[in-house]
C-alpha cells in the first residue's frame, strides 16, 4: 500500500507530554528574546550615533546572542514539531532521495553512492536525515584538500543499515554519546558552524522509525555516520 | 469629542513590549495617524461597541483598521474576530491578524472566521516597520469600506 496516511501513532511516538510542553515553552520564549531583538535595533537606529565605537560593539554582541537565542528556540520547536508531525509511512526510493540531497547541497566532488535498499518511512523525515548527515560530511570535509564522501547499505537481519563515511575533521569516540544530543557541539564554530540541533533531529526521526542512529569516528581521521531502519512494515 | 471617539488603529496586543514595538514601527515607517493599543479582546469590543470603560464614546466611528493579536488573556483574538464578524455593524471593520504564529491552522482557522489578512510579525525591526505601514496604506487609504 502506497503512500498511506496514518495516524502519528502508526510511527512511534516520542514523550508526547514531554513533546507538548518543549513546544508551548519554546513558542512562549520567544516573545521576550523578540523584544530584544527589536529594542535592540529601535536603540540602534534612534541613538546609535550618540554610542561610541565600544557601546555599538557591545550592542551587536547583545543583537547577535538574541539572535542566537532565537534560533535555539526554534530549533527545540523544529524537534517538537518531529514528534508532532503526522507522517506518510511509504516504501522510498532512497538512492533517489540521496542523489537528490547532494544536488541539493551542491557537494563537490560528488559523493560515491553505492547501491542503496529502498525503507519503508516518511519521505521528508528521512530527506531529513539524508540532508543533515550529507551536510554534517560535507562541512567536515571542506577543509581537506581532496574530500571524500561515500554512501553505502549494509542488509541486517531485520533492518537496513545505511553508512555515509567522510575523510574529515572526525571526532574523538569518547564524546560520540554528546553527539546526537541537541545543542552539543564536539568542535569549535570556527571548525564546525551550527547550533549542534542537526544529529539530534536525525535521531530523533531514526527512533521514530524504530531505528538506531549511531556514529563512528577518530579525531582528524574522518567519521562514519550510520542509521539503520527496520525492513518490516510500518511499525 | 471624546479622544478615543476617533481612533485610525486599533491595536489588539496584550504584551507590552510587542505593542510599544508595533507602534515605534509604525512611526518609523511615517505614520501618524492615531493608533490607541488595548490590551485584550474584552478591551477592544469595548471600545468598538462603546461598552465598559468606553461607554462615553461616539461609535459612530468604528476604527479603520484593527490589528489583532491571537493569543491573549479574557477574550483571545479568534474571539473577537467571531464576534466582529457575526455582527452587522462591525462586520465590514478590516481586521488583520499580527502574530507570531505561522502555524498553518490559526491561519486558516483565523480565515475561517473572516479575518481580513493574516500577517507573521518579521524579527527584524526594519522589516516590521516596513509590513506595518504597508498594512496601513493599504487598508488607511486605498482601501474603501462602506460608510
Amino acid at each position: 500500500m502506497n503512500g498511506a496516511r496514518v495516524a502519528s501513532a502508526a510511527l512511534q511516538q516520542p514523550d508526547t507530554e514531554l513533546d507538548r510542553l518543549t513546544y508551548a515553552v519554546s513558542h512562549d520564549l520567544r516573545a521576550p528574546v523578540r523584544a530584544v531583538l527589536g529594542y535592540t535595533a529601535v536603540l540602534d537606529e534612534d541613538y546609535g550615533t550618540h554610542l561610541d565605537e565600544e557601546g555599538r560593539r557591545l550592542l551587536a554582541i547583545v543583537s547577535r546572542e538574541a539572535q542566537r537565542t532565537l534560533s535555539m528556540i526554534d530549533a527545540l520547536l523544529e524537534l517538537s514539531r518531529i514528534g508532532r508531525y503526522d507522517a506518510v509511512v511509504e516504501p522510498l526510493d532512497m538512492m533517489s532521495i540521496v542523489h537528490e540531497v547532494a544536488n541539493e547541497l551542491a557537494i563537490v566532488p560528488i559523493p560515491c553512492i553505492n547501491a542503496l535498499p529502498e525503507a519503508r518511512g516518511d519521505r521528508s523525515l528521512i530527506r531529513r536525515v539524508w540532508l543533515e548527515v550529507l551536510a554534517n560530511a560535507r562541512i567536515a570535509t571542506r577543509a581537506r584538500s581532496t574530500p571524500s564522501i561515500i554512501v553505502w547499505a549494509t542488509q541486517e537481519a531485520d533492518r537496513v543499515a545505511y553508512h555515509v563515511k567522510d575523510n574529515g575533521i572526525g571526532f574523538d569516540m569518547k564524546y560520540r554519546e554528546k553527539l546526537f544530543a541537541i545543542f552539543q557541539k564536539l568542535h569549535h564554530d570556527r571548525d564546525f558552524p551550527g547550533l549542534g540541533s542537526g544529529l539530534a533531529a536525525v535521531k530523533q526521526i531514526v527512533c521514530r522509525h524504530g531505528g538506531e542512529a549511531w556514529a563512528e569516528g577518530r579525531a582528524g581521521e574522518g567519521a562514519t555516520f550510520s542509521f539503520a531502519l527496520p525492513t518490516r512494515s510500518a511499525p | 469629542m471624546n479622544a478615543h471617539d476617533r481612533v485610525d488603529i486599533l491595536l489588539v496586543e496584550d504584551n507590552s513590549s510587542d505593542a510599544d514595538l508595533t507602534t515605534r514601527a509604525l512611526v518609523h515607517g511615517g505614520f501618524r495617524e492615531r493608533i490607541l493599543r488595548v490590551h485584550d479582546g474584552v478591551e477592544a469590543l469595548d471600545f468598538i461597541s462603546g461598552t465598559g470603560d468606553y461607554q462615553t464614546r461616539d461609535t459612530r466611528h468604528p476604527p479603520k483598521l484593527v490589528l489583532l493579536d491571537l493569543k491573549m488573556p479574557r477574550l483571545d483574538g479568534f474571539d473577537v474576530l467571531r464576534e466582529l464578524k457575526a455582527d452587522e455593524r462591525t462586520r465590514s471593520i478590516p481586521v488583520v491578524v499580527l502574530t507570531c504564529s505561522n502555524q498553518s491552522r490559526d491561519v486558516a482557522e483565523s480565515y475561517r472566521i473572516g479575518a481580513n489578512g493574516y500577517v507573521i510579525k518579521p524579527i527584524d525591526f526594519i522589516k516590521l516597520s516596513q509590513t506595518v505601514s504597508q498594512i496601513a496604506d493599504y487598508w488607511l487609504r486605498i482601501n474603501q469600506v462602506p460608510r
